[in-house]
């Protein structure tokens, strides 16, 4: 068990190198100036001093962001580091809010379909995942905004209100991102969710289940459902990173001061220092999060085998 | 043919030729009037007007040959590089190791951050884009060519071949190619969806074409500014990206079921 687990961090120590090096690579391959990239075209050579004109080697640059120092962020004149962690609560609170809402709707619709098995159901199931799979997350966003706050009036379509200043005010403002967030990704998991406990059905564990009496939803919630949480567990930890990393359409939308925001603005001013750092933080994540991920189910099914 | 695949070539079709028929009946996307800035939907202006009064209709159209042509382009490098990369992953044990390295290293990355790094590295425009989406779907097409590679080469017809005598090389991109090739029509269709999404998605945060190129995500990214006077600068746009991903969307379910293929 334990030399598992330490095989499994090892090679994702391996590919976290791997990944830092493609990045280097992109990096320091700047084609043009690097002043031109950073400032602009029409900014003359006075400009240049002000940044590191050489490029780092590939082992100091590493050894610089093992200690997350990232640079200075080229017009906030702050670390890209302290910007980063600034704004890194507001995204994990919307990540894990779209998550919540992308299961809860996905496993509401699918179990219907799958329990009730009636032509309707399984109608609504189609229409709805094939919707949630053609609709980016920023359009739906504005579509939202449209029905909501412009025609009802009824939620904010921007702004951001602290916590602490107006907790009731923070959730709602969270509302409609997490729900454009959250429609987006549920799809995914409509579909992951209705193939698994369709495999799930066909095994003679639910056969036994289902001659013992039970009903036919207690049979796909309690048993078919809890044996499919593995796959749905690994898909919610990708998720939830992509959501976190891929959120920027919808933040900018809705004026939320999260990493989203920060990578729209970077854009804007041409900031590759926190662009590069979003990219590795986010691959480290991700990394990290596959690798949990694994670990999770290798214990379990250890756990299931005896 | 089932009927997935039926409403989904449809639709897509229609789009297509509106695309490609666009000089014949809709006036310049770029001309601005000040003067019908913003008027809702008419006889003269099928869509509406934006806010520097050009015509909408125009506007959507041209868009979507853009991002058509952009998502097309995309797919073919992708799709050819992935495939050669796969196919050429099976010639030896350490190439292998490296190559599909490299591709778990690019996959780990989050893909739209990718693009955007990639873009702001290369340059936007339309061949930044064009390059950077390319990239971003590299990996996963390598990887899947991979795995299908790995189960063909198993077969016995591929044993006979290795005794008459053909380079390994050849039975890769002759025999084990044509196996594929399902796998690969659907996998193509899924990144042409998803270039679809990225490229609008990537307009419209301002890391993708020029501000006043008319594309999908360009106009979204407008009407964001006006969207309490302006109900029609979102619906037109979002209504095309939308049936557009769903025809594509429809088109890869249709082919799925058809060659009963899992992904």
């Amino acid at each position: 068990m334990l030399r598992e687990c330490i095989g499994k961090l090892l090679s994702a120590v391996l590919l976290l190198l791997i990944v830092s090096l493609i990045v280097y690579c992109i990096v320091s391959i700047l084609p043009g100036e690097r002043s031109h990239i950073i400032f602009g075209d029409g900014v003359g050579e006075e400009s240049y001093a002000l940044i590191d004109s050489e490029v780092p080697s590939y082992t100091q640059w590493l050894g610089r962001v093992l200690r997350l120092d990232f640079g200075v962020s080229s017009f906030a004149s702050q670390s890209v580091s302290s910007l980063i962690a600034q704004r890194i609560p507001l995204s994990l609170t919307l990540a894990f809010f779209s998550l919540a809402f992308a299961f809860l709707f996905s496993s509401f619709i699918t179990g219907m379909a799958v329990i009730r098995k009636r032509k309707s159901a399984v109608l609504i199931y189609e229409t709805v995942s094939l919707i949630s799979l053609s609709l980016p997350s920023f359009v739906i966003s504005l579509l939202l905004i449209l029905l909501f706050s412009v025609k009802l009036g009824l939620l904010p379509s921007g702004g951001f209100v602290h916590f602490s200043q107006n907790p009731a005010a923070f959730f709602t403002s969270l509302i409609l991102p997490s729900l454009s967030l959250g429609f987006m990704h549920s799809g995914l998991f409509m579909r992951l969710l209705k193939s698994s406990l369709e495999r799930e059905m066909q095994l003679s564990y639910i056969t036994l289940a289902k001659a013992k009496g039970l009903r036919e939803s207690a049979v796909v919630i309690i048993h078919a459902g809890v044996n499919v949480l593995n796959e749905i567990l690994t898909l919610g930890f990708q998720s939830f990173i992509s959501l976190f990393t891929s959120g920027a359409a919808v933040e900018y939308i809705f004026s939320l001061p999260g990493i989203g925001a920060l990578t729209v603005s970077a854009i804007g001013r041409r900031d590759i220092n926190t662009v590069t750092a979003l990219v590795l933080i986010g691959a480290a994540l991700s990394i990290a999060a596959s690798t949990a991920a694994d670990i999770i189910t290798f214990s379990r099914t250890r756990k299931a085998l005896g | 043919m089932n009927r997935k695949l039926i409403c989904g070539t449809a639709v897509l079709s229609l789009i297509i030729l509106s695309a490609f028929m666009s000089p014949f009946f809709s006036t310049d996307a770029l001309t601005v009037n000040i003067a019908e800035r913003l008027l809702p939907p008419s006889s003269l202006h099928l869509f509406g007007t934006d806010s520097l009064g050009r015509d909408l209709f125009s506007r959507v159209i041209a868009g979507s040959r853009i991002s058509l042509s952009i998502a097309l382009l995309v797919c073919i490098i992708s799709t050819a590089a992935g495939t050669a990369i796969g196919l050429l992953s099976r010639l030896g044990k350490n190439t292998d190791l490296i190559l599909m390295r490299m591709c778990d290293g690019m996959k780990a990355l989050p893909a739209s951050l990718l693009a955007v790094l990639l873009i702001l590295t290369l340059g936007g425009g339309r061949t930044g884009i064009v390059i950077s989406l390319a990239v971003v779907n590299i990996p996963q097409t390598a990887r899947l060519v991979r795995q299908r590679a790995v189960h063909i080469e198993k077969q016995t017809f591929v044993d006979v071949q290795r005794l008459m005598g053909y380079s390994e090389l050849r039975i890769l991109f002759t025999t084990v190619l044509r196996h594929v090739k399902s796998t690969l029509l659907i996998q193509s269709c899924f990144i042409f969806t998803s270039s679809i999404i990225a490229e609008a998605g990537l307009s419209f945060i301002g890391a993708g074409l020029e501000a006043g190129t008319p594309s999908w995500g360009n106009i979204l990214r407008e009407a964001k500014d006006v969207i309490y006077q302006a109900w029609w600068m979102i619906a037109f746009p979002a209504a095309f990206v939308f049936l557009t991903v769903l025809s594509l969307n429809l088109i890869s379910d249709g082919l799925r079921e058809r060659d009963s293929v899992k992904i």
